[in-house]
């Protein structure tokens, strides 16, 4: 067995550290959770009385597969997770609503598996208010920030509005989700925001910026830029920069043009990014790409791709991306091809080839895959689906001795109470450079509830 | 210090308070909260199949969901979130970019192919090439100190 298994298989060493450190921000923050619990409690059991809109999702998922754990060789694993959403208040409409997601899990095999990983986690949970005229959006609690350059989830508020002469701006602040007391960091702060102005389709053009300090001493600070612009004969120019302020480099360019030509949409593409602005290297940082941004490279990107939209039953792409790197001077260039059809509400027949080479030819492979969704597919009486997958990637360099690998997955699903309900069973088969023989099988429960 | 934080939180409230403000004035929104038409299960949702690719008030063709959409929406999810929230809800970007989901989407939605998650397949052979390549890629989902977890048992 390769020894990189056993290592995928062992939790990180660093979570009973952390979860022993910090107590008094593990206090803080269970005692912030409960507060927020109570207020959602209140304000459900609050919209129940009023008969608001209530809306709740139910995911629950039953994997069975097979791992080296720390005691045992070949053990069963059976976790199952429970993924749930709800939303209630004025969903849909101005006013008043709450927005919960969030998952967790029981192995149902007692095994040591997931000893030293969390068994469950808040994705979002927040409050939101949309004035009548639909102008002013305020939200409070754990959310998903993605104003401009950010992409934070932050346990904060955020506000968002509509200005006089088509400008727009959202502002927030908070504490960043991300770091907390299981990393051993406690006083972190996040504030930023974003305005724009809009001139319907002709363009928007936006300024962003985002914060990041840790007792007050700043850590990261950048500002972003992000615009599209209409230019003549329906091509539109969009683009992304992002500037470390520290250093007063640029950490990213982004820039793209689409635009169409008889049947077919075009899109040429231009990126460049500075590992050493764009990574970061500061304590808030994430370990494995702390390394990069300490090797000073500089990443060009370019290429296009091409979808082929004559008929509405076929889709047919082609994608480039050419990879320069400045300070190793060597390159890579990735080539794929897709073709799906599609039939029936979501049924879809497809294949794909992707050509992976670089300057190395450890960076090197073929892959190709093709696979089905029938939807609207009968068991007796019942409409469901049924779907298959295979993936086959052969390396023009062996990883731990094997050449190629191999994955296939076969589904198969229906729905009851007028399609609130479905249940599908899954299992799949992998053979390659980390699993000899891999078979994994997977039920899911979903359910819908809407009022 | 205190007193900075009661400093920054009276600025934020006070920022608050006057975008509040502004939208109590009298503003256009052309931009509805949810999509008129439930187009959800349909099919391929292309604006443009409906709409005017520009028109004078909004670049609808920026949001077809084409072949290449997963991959390439982050632009318009960073500029316009609103228009997604008009036919998607908030889980929608959760079941890829939240904060720690321990299952990965290609496993989550193993029962639709056609969606193309990036993991799909034999993946945990292929993403040593993808890493050296094309980091970035990476960073934008395991970018921060929790869900660089996944990577933190072998690299950490």
């Amino acid at each position: 067995m390769p020894e990189t298994r056993k290592a995928m298989n062992s939790s990180s060493p660093e979570t009973p550290r952390s979860i022993n450190a910090m107590p008094c921000s593990r206090t803080m923050q269970i005692r912030h959770e409960k507060i927020v619990s109570v207020i959602f409690l209140l304000f459900f059991i609050f919209s129940g009385i009023c008969r608001a809109d209530i809306r709740l999702y139910s995911e629950t998922i039953v994997r069975g597969f097979e791992r080296d754990t720390a005691q045992e060789a070949d053990r069963i694993i059976i976790p199952a997770y429970e993924y749930l959403q709800l939303d209630f208040g004025a969903i849909d409409t101005a006013g008043f609503s709450c927005h919960l997601y969030g998952w967790g899990r029981t192995d149902l095999s007692s095994s040591e598996y997931y000893t030293e990983k969390v068994d469950g986690e808040l994705l979002y949970g927040y409050i939101e208010y949309v004035d009548p005229s639909e102008i002013l959006n305020v939200t409070l609690g754990r959310q998903q920030i993605s104003d401009g350059m950010s992409s934070d989830t932050v346990d904060g508020i955020r506000a968002g509005s509509s200005l006089p002469l088509d400008f727009y701006i959202s502002l927030y602040g908070g504490l960043p989700a991300s770091p907390g007391p299981e990393n051993d960091r406690d006083g972190d702060s996040i504030v930023g925001g974003r305005f724009s102005h809009r001139m319907g389709s002709f363009y928007d053009i936006g300024i962003s910026y985002k914060r990041l300090a840790n007792n007050d001493i700043k850590e990261d600070e950048r500002l972003g830029m992000d615009f599209f612009i209409g230019l003549p004969g329906n091509i539109l120019f969009t683009g992304l920069s992002n500037l470390d302020l520290d250093s007063e480099q640029w950490a990213e360019h982004s820039y793209d043009l689409r635009f169409h030509l008889a049947n077919f949409s075009i899109r040429p593409f231009y990126e460049k990014y500075q590992y050493e602005n764009y990574f970061g290297n500061g304590d808030s940082g994430a370990e494995p790409f702390r390394y990069l941004a300490d090797t000073g490279e500089i990443l060009s990107a370019y290429g296009g791709d091409i979808f082929w939209n004559k008929y509405s039953s076929w889709d047919m792409g082609i994608k480039l991306k050419h990879y320069g790197y400045e300070e190793r001077d060597a390159s890579s260039l990735s080539a794929s091809g897709m073709l799906t059809w599609h039939g029936k509400k979501m049924t879809r027949v497809g294949g794909e080839v992707v050509f992976m080479n670089g300057d190395d030819p450890k960076n090197a492979y073929t892959l190709g895959r093709g696979y089905f969704y029938w939807d609207q597919f009968y068991l007796g009486k019942y409409k469901g689906f049924i779907s298959g997958d295979l993936i086959y990637v052969r390396y023009a360099e062996k990883i731990y001795n094997k050449e190629d690998s191999f994955f296939s997955s076969l589904a198969i699903g229906n729905n009851f109470l007028e399609e609130s309900l479905e249940i599908k069973l899954t299992c799949d088969y992998t053979a390659g450079p980390y699993f000899d023989d891999d078979f994994r099988l997977m039920a899911v429960t979903t359910f819908l509830f809407a009022r | 210090m205190v007193f900075k934080k009661i400093i920054l939180m009276f600025n934020l409230a006070m920022l608050i308070i006057y975008i509040a403000a502004c939208a109590s004035l009298k503003i256009m929104n052309d931009l509805p909260l949810r999509h008129p038409e439930d187009i959800m299960g349909q099919g391929r949702p292309m604006c443009t199949n409906c709409h005017e690719p520009e028109d004078d008030t909004f670049a609808y063709s920026l949001f077809n969901h084409t072949l290449y959409f997963i991959e390439n929406h982050r632009f318009q999810a960073k500029q316009t979130r609103r228009t997604c929230m008009m036919c998607h809800q908030e889980r929608t970007c959760n079941e890829c970019h939240a904060l720690r989901l321990e299952l990965n989407p290609s496993i989550k939605s193993q029962a639709e192919p056609f969606r193309r998650t990036p993991h799909r397949g034999d993946y945990v052979s292929r993403h040593a090439i993808e890493g050296r390549i094309d980091p970035v890629s990476c960073f934008r989902c395991h970018g921060n100190p929790k869900t660089s977890k996944t990577c933190g048992s072998c690299h950490g």
